[in-house]
């Protein structure tokens, strides 16, 4: 657990932090989010005692960290920094066992545990192990910059915008990734960003910051919820219903799906109440969809069917992504598959408009 | 851009050829019968055709490469350098050898041949095209090696004896014990000036980075040494130093003296420091924040921070620095025999007063081989110290 108690930190007469509290409890992720210069670096290094605060405290599992020694303290937390920092000189492996190393930790298993920290951040260890720092691109950088704060494998991790250099698409993938070896490894971590889309998708919770203040904490469906004052309402932007949709599960909301054999006779009487009744074969593979309006009197429900309607969305994946789809298609609704693209369920617009908070007029 | 800069005669390589192809048609050394003697002036053609004819062969073939930019990209101008590399041999050689036949000729049993300006021509026409051609190359070993070649060369007709007969080579055998130890000194002042001036400059660039409050008058005492001319400045070592040697009779005995080797060795030192401080003060200065906020972030302790990090950065810039210092004080320890240091300087000087050419180019000869591998051997050594991705690589 990471308490920020009364914190105030200045440089000379720039306030940084001004009376900050908030607590990041024990495996979970908290995003600090707010405008450029609010003062969210300044919070990290606060933690590991790169600076020390002027007022309050900083406490790690109850403890100030003042108490602890500096550098036992900094070789206990994972740090990313913003600007990344390989040290130029040293290879990829090097890089990310440079932790390892100040705890004394032999070459043989720095070299496996580069191995593997490059396999979990999506770079082929045989390819970049023994590549300088200047022959990698600005996101494989910040990719190893990652790979090298878990190296040791700290409890606590402080993230400064640790995908901020990568393209949009390889950062998606990349944050799914951080949240599925988040869920097994149950890290305490602190994430910085700007990027709002980013701090929806990874946070447990969200510290809102405006110059050097704390303007709002809470889960993220809290704060695109029920935003506390205009500055969070217009941060969040208007399409923070949009952006909520991201905090759900299609897995959470999916309800049945009507469904017919391939060679069984559709008959549209048992199916009174759908719009569309979806195609699998015999092992519940999603083939196509036969919408109600459609080709109807047809000997077979396969020769009914109309196999372009269906995009389907997994069930892991977001409402939002499952509101794009259902806008991709000509139907109201989308099925929803699991891996092996067996039909599961499906989610209509009433399921969406049910995750969204609304007054009933 | 560049392509089209290539795909283009090149002026400089062509430009060499034709200095050289001029050259080869004036005399190339003269034969003595004494030191003193105006002699006789010979020419490749009058020395022997087919000789002559080789050595045009070489130069059309630096031409050829200078227009073909096809073969140029492709072999990175090697050819030119190769074909250098036969002609400077072929000079040589021929200078030797053929000088060696027109001194039979002219029955001058005790006589010598004194490179005239033929030979000075093509080898300033050497030196513009290999220095071009190393410019462009990307291997540091080509780099490295090339200029290694030509040393070895000479050093090669040198030691077989074929350019015995050579006015200064000749001036080197009368002269061989003498040789021997004011090369050795010239090496020993050279290189105590820049091991002092490590010692000193090192620690002076980290101080001046360190506390901002020094850079100003720091820098300013050590650019201001640079600008004071070498002799002046060997002048001003005397007066002071001859004081101190009156008054403390010890250091006298240490051979603390007005001139000599002492007031040498200081004013070397103080000009080799520039290049040091200056380079330390800006590996410290170009250093990324980032990677010491990295490395202090990963729980690095001060002392780990400056040897894992701070050390290993700044080495190359440092030892760029040291690279230069240590060509330039080669260079200016030949003045500092005006002041009663040994050194290689002590032929030039003595070359001069008596109006005799070849010693003076017996003295230089060595000076510039000296500081050609200093170079080069430093430029080696920070390759190999240096970790990171090898050039061409990136
Ligand atoms: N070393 C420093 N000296 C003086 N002022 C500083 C220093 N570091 C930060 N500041 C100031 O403190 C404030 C907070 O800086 P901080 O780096 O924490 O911002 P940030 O939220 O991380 O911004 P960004 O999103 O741009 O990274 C800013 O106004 C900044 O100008
Ligand atoms: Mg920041």
């Amino acid at each position: 657990m990471i308490e920020f108690e009364h914190v105030s930190k200045h440089y000379g007469n720039t306030v940084a932090l001004d009376d900050v509290s908030f607590t990041v409890p024990d495996g979970t992720v908290s995003v600090l989010i707010g405008p450029s210069g609010c003062g969210k670096s300044t919070s990290l290094r606060l933690v590991n005692r790169l600076l020390e605060p002027n007022d309050g405290y900083v406490r790690v599992d109850g403890t100030p960290v003042r108490e602890f020694p500096p550098q036992i303290l900094r070789r206990g937390i994972g740090y990313v920094i913003q600007s990344v920092g390989l040290l130029p000189h040293m290879t990829v492996e090097e890089n990310i066992g440079l932790v390892p190393k100040l705890l004394g930790c032999d070459k043989r298993d720095r070299s496996r545990r580069a191995g593997e920290l490059l396999e979990l951040i999506g770079l082929s260890p045989d390819e970049y192990r023994n590549k300088y720092p200047i022959q990698l691109s600005g996101g494989e950088a910040q990719r190893v910059g990652v790979a090298r704060a878990l190296a040791a494998n700290p409890p606590i991790l402080l993230m400064d915008e640790p995908f901020g250099a990568v393209d949009p698409l390889n950062r998606e993938t990349l944050q799914q990734e951080f949240i599925s070896i988040q869920r097994k490894l149950r890290k305490t971590v602190i994430f910085v960003t700007h990027d709002l889309d980013e701090a929806v998708r990874v946070a447990d919770r969200i510290v809102l910051m405006r110059d050097g203040n704390v303007v709002q904490t809470g889960a993220p469906e809290e704060i695109l919820g029920a935003p506390a004052n205009d500055f969070v309402r217009e941060f969040v932007g208007s399409d923070r219903a949009l952006k909520r949709l991201a905090r759900f599960i299609v897995g959470d909301f999916m309800i049945d799906a009507p469904s017919v054999d391939r060679g069984a006779h559709l008959d549209w009487n048992r199916y009174r109440d759908f719009e569309v009744v979806y195609v699998t074969d015999d092992h519940r593979h999603l083939l196509g969809a036969v919408p109600r309006d459609g080709r109807a009197a047809m000997s077979s429900a396969e020769d009914a069917m109309d196999d372009a309607l269906v995009g389907a969305v997994s069930f892991g994946s977001t409402l939002r992504d499952a509101l794009a789809e259902i806008l991709n298609t000509e139907l109201a609704e989308t099925p929803v598959v699991d891996e092996h693209g067996h039909l599961v369920g499906r989610i209509t617009m009433a399921e969406i408009y049910s995750a969204t908070p609304r007054r009933i007029v | 851009m560049i392509d089209r800069e290539r795909s283009v005669v090149d002026k400089v390589t062509l430009s060499g050829a034709l200095v050289g192809g001029g050259g080869l048609f004036l005399p190339v050394f003269i034969v003595k019968e004494h030191r003193l003697d105006a002699g006789f002036p010979v020419s490749f053609a009058g020395m022997s055709l087919p000789l002559f004819f080789l050595a045009l062969a070489f130069v059309v073939a630096i031409a050829i490469v200078g227009v073909l930019p096809g073969l140029r990209r492709r072999s990175r101008n090697l050819p030119a350098v190769l074909a250098a590399l036969c002609l400077f041999a072929l000079l040589w050689a021929g200078t030797g050898i053929g000088g060696a036949a027109e001194l039979a000729e002219y029955e001058f049993e005790r006589g010598r041949v004194s490179p005239s300006s033929g030979f000075w021509i093509v080898l300033l026409a050497i030196l513009i095209i290999v220095t071009h051609s190393m410019k462009q190359s990307t291997s540091v070993w080509l780099r490295g090696c090339v200029p290694l070649a030509f040393v070895a060369t000479l050093i090669a007709l040198f030691v077989v004896g074929v350019i015995d007969d050579v006015a200064f080579v000749r001036e080197y055998y009368t002269r061989e014990d003498r040789f021997v130890r004011e090369l050795t000194a010239h090496i020993g002042i050279a290189a105590g000036a820049v091991g002092a001036a490590v010692a000193v400059g090192v620690p002076t660039g980290i101080l001046a980075y360190r506390i901002r409050s020094l850079e100003r008058p720091l820098f300013a005492v050590v650019n201001g040494v640079q600008t004071i001319p070498s002799l002046a400045l060997f002048g001003l070592m005397i007066a002071p130093l001859a004081l101190i040697s009156q008054r403390f009779p010890i250091l006298r005995e240490l051979g603390v003296r007005g001139v000599g080797n002492t007031p040498a060795l200081l004013a070397l030192f103080l000009y080799a420091l520039l290049p040091i401080v200056r380079n330390t003060y800006t590996s410290l200065a170009v250093m990324d924040p980032a990677v010491i906020h990295a490395g202090t972030g990963m729980g690095m302790t001060r002392r780990q921070l400056m040897w894992q990090v701070e050390v290993p950065i700044s080495l190359p810039i440092i030892l760029a620095g040291v690279r230069v210092s240590m060509v330039q004080t080669i260079g200016n320890t030949t003045v500092a025999a005006l002041i009663g240091a040994g050194g290689l300087g002590n032929f030039v000087f003595q070359g001069l007063g008596q109006a005799a050419p070849d010693l003076i180019v017996m003295g230089v000869i060595p000076i510039v081989i000296l500081a050609l591998l200093a170079d080069r051997v430093f430029q080696l050594i920070s390759e190999w110290a240096v970790p990171g991705p090898k050039r061409g690589a990136v």
